[in-house]
């Protein structure tokens, strides 16, 4: 397969423009969920096994969901996130709070020392600042609670754009 | 234009609503059309400028072309026929497995892909359009999503309803009997994109059956029936 690079996500040349709004319409009328992105590094002092990283993330990734949920959100569109690491990865994911998390390890080594870790948040019923404030809100408590250093990479809040807002 | 090039190729369009098991379905199905002596392109819509579903992909051995910053059947229709008009001229798939966002509409995404015929020398031809339905949360989704769910209903020629190894029978019943309310005309079948039920049919229909090209006339009366609640 050929390289992977990522597109540009200017479209100059959209062809739809020329198209019925009929499509558009439809859209917009489920237009109503809201996401947001933030990239995470993880540097555990001495770094932190495996199992207890994975625990680490079923809480926060729960707990940002728990947030959204109990502030206005009435539908898991998705949570996911993708830990990576020197011999691996770990994949996370939730779909309806009342269920437990997936999480995929492939990751080889039992201890975990600095990571790269990506949150996708995906609600409906509220919309992008309120899912990033609230995810904001939950992230240091987490933290702490686990004692892992983080330091935010990117916060894709400001150069997202919304799943379905067409203008 | 390389004279080797293949003439046209076949875009598969795996649907659903977020988390409804797009994107473990499709590196199975991948797997297996690989398996198959198939040469497959990947293109994944997760509508951010992040996309955790190519990672996915990646970390599962498999190279995905991602496209991002909107919705593929329509804000970035244009960028998504480049991509798959730039993929035949380098890669030539004679099969594109395409994961578009949970939102997308399987209609725009058929005129989406026809829009890179104007671009290379080639031809589209679409396999059926399959729509994952999640078994284990219909009630949650026809509660705060109906129309969108409903839409990509209507619009597929295979439901698969997913997740059936962890739905209840109840639930499965309750899911085949949206469908066939939604869409009487549409293929229903199980799967469940965790152990493997299902995959082997839907490669078999990506493999060997076509579904209709785009038109505005059909995309208009499904959307009539929708607004209109027929």
């Amino acid at each position: 397969m050929h390289d992977d690079d990522h597109e540009d996500d200017h479209d100059e040349h959209n062809p739809v423009d020329e198209h019925s709004a009929l499509h558009l319409e439809l859209h917009r009328a489920v237009d109503e969920l809201g996401k947001y992105a933030i990239e995470i590094e993880f540097d555990p002092k001495g770094g932190i096994p495996k199992e207890k990283m994975k625990q680490f993330i079923d809480d926060l990734m729960r707990t940002v969901t728990m947030n959204c949920m109990n502030n206005g959100a009435d539908l898991v569109g998705h949570v996911k996130s993708f830990l990576l690491v020197d011999d691996g990865n770990i994949m996370s994911s939730i779909v309806d709070e009342h269920k437990p998390t997936k999480i995929k390890d492939a990751v080889e080594s039992d201890v975990i020392y600095k990571s790269k870790f990506v949150l996708h948040v995906i609600v409906h019923g509220i919309w992008d600042d309120k899912i990033r404030n609230l995810t904001l809100e939950v992230l240091p408590g987490v933290c702490k609670k686990w004692n892992m250093p983080y330091n935010i990479i990117a916060d894709y809040f400001d150069v997202e754009k919304s799943i379905a807002h067409h203008t | 234009m390389d004279a080797e090039l293949s003439d046209d190729m076949k875009i598969s369009q795996i649907a659903g609503f977020l988390g409804s098991g797009k994107t473990t379905a499709l590196m199975k199905i991948v797997d297996e059309l690989m398996k198959r002596g198939h040469r497959i392109a990947i293109i994944v819509n997760d509508v951010g400028d992040i996309s955790v579903d190519a990672k996915f992909i990646e970390a599962h051995g498999l190279k995905a072309k991602e496209i991002s910053g909107g919705c593929i059947c329509c804000q970035i229709a244009g960028t998504f026929a480049e991509t798959i008009a730039k993929l035949h001229d380098t890669f030539d798939p004679d099969i594109t497995i395409v994961e578009p966002s949970g939102v997308a509409i399987p209609w725009g995404l058929k005129r989406a892909a026809e829009y890179s015929e104007a671009k290379t020398d080639m031809v589209i031809v679409h396999a059926p359009v399959i729509t994952l339905v999640d078994a284990t949360r219909i009630d949650m989704l026809v509660r705060a999503v109906k129309r969108l769910v409903e839409t990509q209903i209507r619009e597929a020629d295979v439901c698969f309803v997913n997740k059936v190894d962890t739905a209840s029978v109840e639930e499965i019943i309750k899911t085949e009997k949206l469908i066939k309310e939604m869409n009487p005309k549409a293929e229903i079948a199980h799967m469940s994109s965790e152990t493997g039920e299902g995959i082997l049919f839907a490669c078999d229909l990506i493999e060997n059956r076509v579904s209709p090209r785009y038109d505005e006339a059909v995309e208009a009366e499904l959307l009539r029936k929708q607004y209109s609640g027929e």
